[in-house]
């Protein structure tokens, strides 16, 4: 009878690096590894860059195919969990199967939440952009369709939207609150970067929701407020997304949004570790659990849950804050941090032309930097986030309105690395 | 996850590194942007024709295998867009930018006739001869005007390196230097080595590590400030004054070497009783230094025994008060017996184009080919009487006045090798004189500003493309070899020379022989051949030279006319002068002139050194402008807070003369109550902020480091 | 595997930026934003006691390299016979997600895809030393090996050997 050894649920960036910290900590036992799909990990980042034309199909998939044998994983692929049983310690498949564990990682990832509109789920015209597989529907969709509604203001919505019109799809950009990216952009980012879209073609309706949806065979009839009717081939989702967890019961481990963990990456339950998209780690800029969806935040609690996994006492995960950079057609946004402070000593700080020397706006609350947007002003911004990390203090240059040059700024973070 | 790919061809090339078969060859030549007294040796990786990098030559004894940023960015100066590729004849309005292409042969044709006839109508002194940088030409240069009879041939000089050596020979007969590795003490005064000169950054990086007391005198905090144990942090323009102070307690307090002083000096009365009426107390209230330092540091100085004096080559005398000052603190070696004793300040002899190494060389000889008095009377002779008996040539600073007065005789041309007129004081007042000349000549690398003023360009080789006879104060000799083929039609400014004497100076027949043979005639006396320099590409350590011994003054005493070392000088009281180093105040001053101070509160100071510039000969080079994109004023943040200044406000910085544009750059480089600005900017000349006649009235050394002016906010 | 790293002595840096130039010569970089190497001015104090002092810097080659870590396409790695971290431009999609991850400024963008500094590891190979090494006049940058420089460190307490990330840690 074979040991019980580790057993990771998923196949992505923190599934992978947890094998990978697992066998460099020196774990010689059995690791299995289950996901619902085929195939090797898929980095959904890539996806775009994939449907953009820039890399071609295999190199979606980083780690390669030989990674499951260079690491010496028995891998139950296409097959999802239909049952965990935490006291057992054994999960079920739903082919019937069952593996026993010593230690258990859950980073079976999110998956795309579709709002309850009527009509929306039912009509079969609807995709997401999440998987290898909706990547590649998507680049089905997109051969034949004309216009489509993209609903959802946030950074997929975004890349969804980039990909159609930069193939000649029509676009309407369904937002529901005042501005796009309500969580990343600070309103004044918020309002260049919709009108850049605008300038791409893009129809942006703001503040405005879908009440329902009709489908009749080729399109779909899409009814928004003020009796407003348009119709489309296709309507893409992407209005968030919740933790891949349909095989726990309620009740079963400690949840909030996602699964939560301490620092080791341990949930509730003895032998069961959670990583990545599926659970909630520390946001150090609110100081709570929060599920971030960030790739390099998922690949390194995965390392820090296989390291605790094969018996590393001292590996922790000390948090890290919301942060992104992404392409959209001719212009680079980023964020990092907590752009929507409010406050007695909140100042902001803000200038720069998108077109020209590029655009920043820095948050400061009590003199230290607490969230920053950039728009194509990327030289140094590791600098920005180790100074939001480290909390340096900018005091004497933003209180008692005496308003610092952008290099002024950023003379004082050349030396803060050391 | 392995990265490295197996070598091919096309990997031994990546990192141009030169493997056999990557068709990659080191070649040895010298860099010589900046002055003589570095030429870092350079190893250029040369494929096809072409230099693909360069790095430092390791094995050069002076600059041991290191660069500077002007250095390692030699590919974007040698193949510069604006280097001139023709000979070039001025077609249309003189600064305008139109030229035609002319061969050499009918360059030198029209050159030589037009001067051989200026000659025959006013004389061969109405022809200028002048040499700006590089200095390698120099040498022939001096023969050739000579030889063609004109007195005046003049040089950049007549603002870097003469007056700081001229203010020592006053006192001395001769000018010395520290020894910084034999020192107890060194007293660094006005003084960058850190960006000026690497050897010299070497050497005090050592005795820094090695722990030697460090006293640093200037108003700018430097790379030295922070090892400094005593930093004196003057107003700028009173060294004499401070100066006068240290002495002042280094006499009081029985310091001084009352042996030297006694046997070897002359006029210490009149110098003791002068510095009594300077006690630190009113030392410290004409610098702004405290007291106590001035106290500590003339015991520091004057108690280690040895101790060295070192100075810039020009931050004490670019002053109206010039050698005054210079007079001033040098004396003060003199003072405390350290003069021409090892760790003191020794004397050397002369070497070659102003690298000393223990090699005497036929220099002086060879281009004073002409006596002076076969000659008429030199541009400056009246002006600058001192300058010309103590230098070999004209002051140059009175060029633009002789140009506009026409007296004592008219200036009428100039064969110019490196021209750059934002040089000058008051520099758009040289630019219009330069338009009146009937005929100009200048020989260059880039179509510079000053090019454009000329009737003739020639186009130079730069250090890459040709050979030169290299001394190095180090004992280190090279003869280089061209590492590429002269780009374009240029060629090396020797040459040239040597082409244009046969037609002008005909009777020169050694100058006529060419370059080589003019080099080995002055090499003679140290027994080197080119033959033998030829076969050491990279270098030639010398071994064993002799070295002059010290305390040269007691075998025949001092070369000055008493025989000793003159607190108060002959020389000067010969020409109507005080022989008393009098300290005065710089001719704007917040004492010289309060009223004008009102207006103008701030201390304007230029020229202090920025590592990526030397003058105007890197602005056009991308890698170094992207390093200083803008021309800055460096004003201290109380300063720039009153005025409501960030780092890179745009301002206007004037003064009554006139007004520059630039961007304001709070630092601590200055202190409150001073601002720097670079100079030779084309967009932002400071130098058109000076009067042309700012000048010391002995050496005739501009005051570039003294003068009011004021700061304001430009809005947008 | 015996990881390299560069040594810099913060007394004896002028901030003359030749390191800085000889990069650009040796990488044929235009300079200006695209740079692998940058100095820093540090000023500290006031009139009339203040320091000036500088610092400079390029990719450090950090044990556990974020670059790596947060990179999706796998383009970076680590030499294994001495830690150099490379890039592979051609697996580089020009996402920027090292940009933010990098605490030193290192990675730069040319053609629209990552570059930095590589150690001159062609040099080294060959039995050379980086360009920026290479040049500084007062010997301030150095590199080597890093249990030799940590030996140098203790002798020589301004010698700062920048390995805040070199952490032990899985590759």
């Amino acid at each position: 009878m074979k040991q019980p050894g580790l057993l990771i649920l998923g196949n992505g960036g923190a599934a992978i690096h947890a094998v990978s910290a697992a066998r460099s900590a020196g774990y010689e036992g059995e690791i299995n590894q289950v996901s619902d799909m085929e195939g090797p990990a898929f980095n959904p980042m890539l996806s775009p860059y994939y449907l953009k034309g820039i890399i071609p199909w295999d190199r979606c998939f980083p780690f390669g195919a030989d990674f499951y044998f260079k690491h010496d994983v028995t891998c139950h692929f296409g097959s999802a969990v239909e049952k965990l049983d935490p006291v057992n310690k054994k999960v079920l498949l739903k082919n019937g199967r069952n593996i026993s564990y010593d230690n258990c990682l859950i980073a079976t990832g999110a998956r795309a939440l579709v709002p309850p509109v009527p009509g929306l789920n039912e009509s079969g015209r609807i995709f997401t952009l999440r998987t290898a597989q909706s990547a590649k529907r998507l680049e089905e969709i997109i051969s034949s369709a004309k216009k489509i509604v993209v609903l959802g203001a946030s950074l997929v919505a975004l890349k969804v939207t980039e990909i159609l019109r930069k193939r000649g799809v029509d676009v309407i950009l369904v937002v529901r609150s005042g501005h796009i990216l309500r969580r990343s952009a600070h309103p004044v980012s918020a309002v260049l970067l919709q009108d850049y879209f605008s300038k791409q073609g893009v129809d942006i309706r703001l503040e405005c929701s879908l009440k329902g949806l009709d489908s009749y065979g080729r399109g779909v009839t899409c009814r928004f407020p003020d009796s407003i009717i348009e119709e489309g081939d296709f309507v893409a989702v992407c209005t968030g997304v919740e933790p891949s967890v349909e095989f726990l019961e309620p009740g079963q481990i400690e949840m909030d949004e996602a699964i939560l963990v301490d620092e080791k990456m341990k949930a509730s339950v003895e032998g069961l570790y959670a990583a990545g998209d599926v659970c909630q780690g520390l946001n150090l800029m609110t100081g709570k659990r929060e599920l971030l969806g960030l790739w390099g935040n998922a690949c390194y609690q995965g390392r820090i849950a296989g390291l605790n996994m094969a018996g590393v006492v001292d590996a922790v995960h000390h948090g890290t804050i919301p942060q992104h950079v992404s392409p959209f057609f001719d212009w680079k946004y980023g964020q990092l941090g907590d752009v929507h402070r409010h406050g007695e000593n909140v100042r902001i700080l803000s200038g720069g032309d998108p077109e020209k020397e590029g655009f920043y706006l820095f948050v400061f609350d009590d003199g230290v930097l607490v969230g920053v947007n950039l728009i194509n002003r990327f030289q140094g911004a590791g600098r920005l986030k180790s100074a939001i990390f480290r909390k340096v203090d900018f005091s004497d240059l933003v209180r008692g309105g005496f308003c610092p040059s952008y290099d002024e700024i950023i003379d004082r973070i050349s030396f803060i690395c050391i | 996850m392995n990265n490295k790919p197996a070598l091919s061809p096309e990997d031994i090339r990546v990192g141009k590194v030169p493997l056999e078969g990557s068709g990659i060859e080191i070649r040895k030549t010298i860099c010589d942007i900046c002055n003589p007294q570095s030429h870092c040796g350079i190893d250029a990786y040369v494929k096809d024709g072409v230099v693909i990098k360069v790095a430092g030559t390791k094995e050069n004894l002076h600059s041991a295998g290191t660069l500077c940023s002007k250095g390692a960015a030699s590919r974007q100066y040698i193949y510069n867009e604006d280097r001139v590729r023709t000979p070039l004849m001025r077609r249309g309005k003189r600064g305008s930018d139109d030229f035609e292409p002319i061969s050499w042969d009918r360059a030198l044709e029209i050159i030589s006739s037009r001067l051989i006839k200026i000659k025959s109508e006013t004389g061969p002194e109405s022809v200028l001869f002048y040499a700006g940088y590089p200095k390698w030409m120099r040498p022939l240069l001096k023969r050739m005007a000579h030889s063609f009879g004109s007195p005046n041939y003049m040089s950049e000089s007549s603002v870097c390196s003469i007056a700081q050596k001229l203010g020592q020979r006053l006192t001395y007969g001769v000018a010395s230097g520290a020894q910084p590795p034999k020192a107890k003490c060194l007293m660094v005064w006005s003084k960058n080595p850190f960006y000026s000169n690497t050897a010299v950054a070497r050497k005090l990086t050592k005795v820094i590590e090695k722990g030697v007391k460090i006293i640093e005198v200037g108003p700018l905090t430097s790379h030295l400030s922070k090892h400094a144990h005593i930093h004196l942090r003057i107003r700028p323009g009173t060294s004499g004054a401070l100066a006068l102070g240290l002495a002042n307690v280094i006499i009081n307090e029985g310091l001084y070497d009352r042996d030297f002083v006694e046997k070897w000096t002359e006029g210490f009365d009149a110098y003791r009783a002068y510095v009594m009426e300077f006690p630190p107390s009113k030392a410290s209230e004409i610098t702004g230094v405290p007291v106590d330092l001035i106290e500590k540091a003339a015991r520091l100085y004057a108690t280690s025994k040895p101790a060295g004096l070192m100075t810039g080559s020009n931050p004490t005398v670019h002053h109206t008060n010039g050698i005054t000052n210079h007079r001033l603190l040098t004396a003060l070696i003199g003072l405390t017996g350290n003069f021409d004793i090892p760790g003191g300040n020794y004397v050397k002899f002369p070497g070659y184009l102003y690298a000393s190494n223990g090699l005497v060389t036929r220099q002086s000889e060879f281009s004073q080919s002409r006596p002076w008095d076969e000659m008429a009377p030199r541009v400056s002779q009246d002006t600058f009487p001192v300058w010309c008996k103590m230098e070999p040539e004209a002051q140059a600073m009175h060029i633009p006045f002789q140009i506009q007065s026409g007296k004592p005789y008219p200036i009428r041309a100039m064969v110019a090798f490196g021209l750059n007129y934002r040089m000058w004081p008051g520099s758009d007042f040289m630019q219009k004189s330069l338009k009146m000349l009937d005929f100009l000549v200048d020989v260059e690398l880039f179509m510079t500003d000053s090019a454009k003023l000329a009737d003739i360009i020639l186009p130079a080789c730069s250090s890459f493309e040709r050979s030169e006879l290299k001394f190095y104060s180090s004992p280190y000799v090279i003869w280089t070899q061209p590492v590429i083929e002269p780009l374009w039609e240029s060629r090396p400014d020797n040459e040239i020379i040597v082409d244009l004497a046969r037609r002008i100076a005909p009777d020169d027949s050694l100058l006529g022989s060419g370059h080589e043979a003019c080099i080995d005639w002055m090499l003679e006396p140290t027994g080197l051949t080119l033959a033998e320099l030829k076969k050491y590409p990279g270098g030639y350590p010398l071994k064993d030279v002799p070295q002059p011994p010290y305390k040269k003054y007691e075998d025949g005493g001092f070369k000055t006319p008493s025989g000793k070392m003159e607190f108060t000088s002959r020389i000067l009281e010969e020409f109507g002068m005080d022989p008393l180093p009098r300290y005065v105040e710089p001719k704007l001053s917040p004492i010289s002139t309060p009223e004008i101070y009102k207006d103008y509160p701030l201390i304007l100071t230029t020229g202090a050194r920025l590592p990526m510039f030397v003058h105007s000969r890197t602005f056009r080079i991308p890698w170094l402008k992207g390093l200083r994109p803008d021309p800055m004023v460096d004003i201290n943040p109380k300063d720039a807070k009153e005025r409501g200044l960030s780092l890179g406000d745009p301002v206007s910085l004037f003064t009554p003369r006139g007004a520059i544009q630039v961007k304001a750059n709070p630092t601590e480089l200055v202190p409150p109550g001073v601002v720097n600005m670079f100079h030779a900017y084309p967009e932002a000349d400071v130098n058109t902020l000076i009067e042309p006649d700012y000048l010391d009235p002995i050496s005739g050394f501009p005051g570039f480091k003294a003068l009011l002016c004021q700061v304001k906010k430009l809005s947008k | 595997m015996k990881q390299l790293a560069f040594s810099f002595d913060v007394n004896r840096c002028t901030g003359c930026m030749a390191c800085v130039v000889s990069c650009l010569d040796q990488n044929d970089l235009p300079g200006g934003a695209v740079s692998f190497r940058h100095v820093t001015k540090l000023e500290q104090g006031t009139f009339p006691s203040a320091k000036i002092s500088f610092m400079s810097l390029s990719c450090q080659h950090c044990g556990d390299a974020p670059c790596l870590m947060v990179c999706p396409t796998g383009a970076i790695s680590k030499r294994d016979e001495d830690g150099v971290v490379v890039v592979d431009r051609n697996l580089c999609v020009g996402c920027y997600s090292c940009v933010l991850a990098c605490p030193f400024g290192a990675p730069q963008f040319e053609y629209g895809t990552m570059t930095k500094c590589d150690f001159c590891h062609a040099r080294i190979d060959s039995g050379m030393v980086p360009a920026c090494v290479s040049v500084c006049p007062t010997h301030a940058l150095g590199f080597g090996p890093i249990e030799e420089l940590t030996k140098a460190t203790k002798e020589k307490a301004s010698v700062t050997i920048l390995s805040s990330l070199l952490t032990a840690g899985s590759r």
